[in-house]
């Protein structure tokens, strides 16, 4: 490729531009990839790196990079852009070709950084991409006017099409764009007079282009009418966040019943066709109890997935961290904290990193020490667990499911105790002073849905390889740790009991005794700390292994129902609610803050916060219980 | 069936999962130890066995591997990861991001 000869041997195209413009997308087109795209700004935080074969043959890097408003960075992930771009990066040359992303529907914010690129000397071509959108809100740009008027080429792109880099792609392939100059590339803070400048030759631009048009009111500013509304607004979050875990009940009996009914029938027939062996054992007991109980709950997470996905596909969640901006202001946490927190439901480890698009460090610190406490996707199978087993499936008025609220009410308390915990930082002088909420409203517009059907389909690979890798081998471990030694002459208790585990489950529960843990729960814990579903098929294996006689592979449910008392089931689920159950978390948090005081701090409080917090469940539910 | 060949079955898979786990649920620098000293020992075989390709690509995991927050795979960001193909100079901290919060600052006028 003659014109994308650079500094490196095969050319690095970099994707730059504002939030929320479409990169992402864009570069999951060219590449083949298939990375995180939402409707809000700051899903990409940090470089990803792909590649294309153009039409001609040649090979071109493709950089994904965080979305940045200028090359003057207030935050972590603007300062990866940045960094990028000016070469700043330890062991990266500054990229061979710039593809400035933008917005064809918000193009007066787009060309600012534009001209701040243009300014920059790399090459670059800018790409407008959301044509589509554009057409049908009656904005026509015509691009060969506006490359005339910036003095770079400029190409339409539809991101979220297949071929809707066609072009772009043509242009990558051709021998018009200028070879790089060699060199550093340097760049000024700009001054107030850059920026007016900047700001005014926007506006001629526009004017020349015909797209300085300012819309009246549009379809999104009627709905914000009534969804940011002050009263209305909230309702409206709490009743969609209602039906969401109504939902994720009702919707997943029938394929969650056909799952069990698939491993029980496997279990029965292993039972019946082979002889009395370890390797039956290590099957039945171990391998089908142990990842039988949590694949169970597949189809709740893809539930729960579904309108987590719709709801970023949408636009809607940038207005709810705008709804939740007074709370969290109140407790010394931004708005900005909001889509952390969020990303948190679906795993700590994406939330934590997605802090680095807050500003305030101590703003930040806080939101990472309090994202472990939002309810993330492991905990669904525990909690749906306990719920499946004591709370009845009880229809309340307006056909509302029991199940269903208890869930939401524990995703509630996750949400209050972290508000709880921002709070006691604030106090303590580690959290932020209030601050300013400034942030970017999408337009709204139906989920594209390729983008659900991916983004599904990565949850359920994710979930899946997680029950096939490491949930499957701890559990072939704690068979083994819970089948040896083997029970000595005479005994009368089952095997687990004078095995490894069973002796370590004897210790552990001295000191869970006091919130009401049995040893098998205790057993169960300590499997758990790689992840927490991991507990759910430690107890189908503990389970399995402590009955006698006939095969209890699929029949967790009832086992737990009849040898815990409801006091030991809510301990056990107030400990989920706190307890930092996931090594990968602290690991991310010690890499994120880039020391090891933060993770420690947060064990810790964690750790103490689930003792306290299943003490005073146990305690009350027991005091409850014997007064009934 | 065969109770020699049951225990082997059993022990195999016991002994591959404690690998396993160990691999992902250990340190870092132990994955990344694994990983250079198995490319090690495949680029040692002969030129016949065709295992160079593996032993190039181990050693490019065991370099990537150094970006790895504990292994859980949960978070979706390594999930149908682009081709992270850094080239051959690049470092291997350069593919991970490493911003120290006093780092973070306000922008001076």
């Amino acid at each position: 490729m003659e014109a994308l000869s650079g500094a490196h041997p095969i050319p690095l195209v970099a994707l730059v531009g504002n939030p929320n413009c479409g990169k992402t997308a864009l570069f999951n087109v060219l590449t083949g990839s298939r990375q995180k795209v939402a409707n809000y700004a700051g899903v990409t935080v940090e470089r990803k790196e792909g590649s294309l074969v153009t039409p001609s043959g040649s090979r071109v890097r493709i950089l994904d990079l965080p979305g940045a408003y200028s090359l003057d960075p207030l935050t972590p992930d603007e300062q990866v852009t940045a960094d990028v771009l000016l070469g700043r990066r330890a062991g990266e040359s500054a990229p061979d070709f710039v593809v400035c992303v933008t917005d064809a529907t918000n193009l007066r914010q787009n060309l600012r950084l534009v001209l701040s690129l243009k300014r920059l000397g790399l090459p670059m071509v800018v790409a407008l991409n959301m044509t589509d959108i554009a057409r049908r809100k009656g904005i026509v740009i015509d691009p060969e006017r506006l490359s005339r008027e910036l003095g770079v080429p400029v190409v339409e792109t539809v991101g979220v099409k297949v071929s809707g880099a066609k072009r772009l792609i043509d242009m990558l392939d051709s021998a018009a764009i200028p070879p790089r100059a060699t060199g550093k590339f340097e760049w000024r803070t700009p001054s107030s007079d850059d920026i007016a400048r900047d700001q005014a030759e926007v506006r001629r631009i526009l004017k020349a282009v015909g797209a300085d048009r300012i819309d009246g009111v549009t379809f999104s500013d009627k709905l914000d009418a009534v969804v940011l509304h002050p009263v209305v607004g909230p309702l409206i979050l709490a009743v969609v966040l209602f039906l969401v875990f109504q939902a994720v009940f009702a919707w997943a009996q029938v394929p969650m019943d056909a799952i069990k009914a698939g491993v029980d029938a496997l279990a029965g027939w292993l039972g019946q066709t082979m002889p009395e062996s370890l390797l039956k054992g290590l099957l039945v007991n171990g391998i089908l109890a142990g990842v039988g109980s949590v694949f169970v709950f597949l189809p709740q997470i893809i539930i729960l997935f579904f309108f987590i996905l719709l709801l970023e596909d949408s636009g809607y969640l940038p207005r709810a961290a705008f709804l939740l901006d007074r709370i969290m202001g109140s407790v010394g946490l931004s708005g900005r904290a909001f889509i952390p927190l969020l990303s948190s439901f679906a795993c700590a480890i994406p939330g934590i990193m997605a802090t680095r698009t807050i500003q305030n460090p101590r703003d930040r610190l806080a939101t990472i020490m309090i994202a472990p406490l939002m309810t993330c996707s492991a905990r669904l199978p525990v909690y749906a667990l306990i719920i499946g087993a004591f709370i009845p499936q009880r229809t309340l008025w307006g056909g509302l499911q029991l199940q269903g609220m208890v869930l939401f009410v524990l995703y509630l308390v996750g949400v209050a105790s972290a508000m709880a915990v921002a709070y006691v930082l604030k106090r303590a002088g580690a959290g932020a002073r209030f601050q300013s909420l400034m942030l970017e409203l999408p337009a709204y517009h139906w989920p594209i849905l390729r983008n659900l059907a991916i983004g599904l389909w990565q949850r359920v690979e994710i979930f899946l390889s997680r029950v096939g890798t490491i949930i499957l081998a701890l559990m072939v471990i704690l068979w083994a740790l819970s089948s040896f030694p083997a029970p000595p002459p005479g005994a009368t208790g089952p095997a687990i009991q004078y095995s490894i585990a069973g002796h370590l489950g004897s210790w552990l529960a001295v000191i869970f005794k006091p919130i009401g843990f049995n040893w098998q729960i205790s057993i169960a814990l300590v499997p758990g700390l790689a992840a927490r579903e991991v507990a759910v098929g430690a107890l189908g294996t503990v389970y399995a292994l402590s009955a006698t006689g006939e095969n209890v592979s699929g029949a967790l449910t009832p086992l737990i129902t009849h040898s815990w008392s409801l006091p030991t089931a809510l301990s056990l689920l107030a400990w989920y609610v706190f307890a930092p159950q996931c090594l990968s978390t602290l690991a991310t948090v010690k890499r994120e803050t880039n020391s090891w005081r933060y993770p420690i701090i947060m064990a810790a409080y964690l750790f103490a916060l689930a003792y306290l917090g299943s003490f005073i469940t146990f305690r009350v539910a027991t005091a409850l219980t014997n007064l009934g | 069936m065969n109770p020699v060949l049951d225990n082997f079955l059993v022990v195999t898979a016991l002994a591959a999962s404690a690998v396993y786990a160990l691999f992902k649920l250990g340190p870092s620098a132990l994955r990344r130890a694994l990983l250079a000293r198995v490319a090690n020992w495949v680029a040692l075989a002969p030129g016949w066995c065709g295992l160079r390709g593996v032993a190039a690509r181990l050693g490019a995991a065991a370099v990537k591997s150094s970006g790895s927050c504990g292994g859980c795979d949960n978070c979706g960001s390594e999930g149908g990861a682009a081709q992270a193909s850094p080239p051959a100079s690049v470092s291997a901290s350069a593919s991970e991001i490493r911003v120290p919060l006093a780092s973070i600052g306000r922008r001076e006028r």
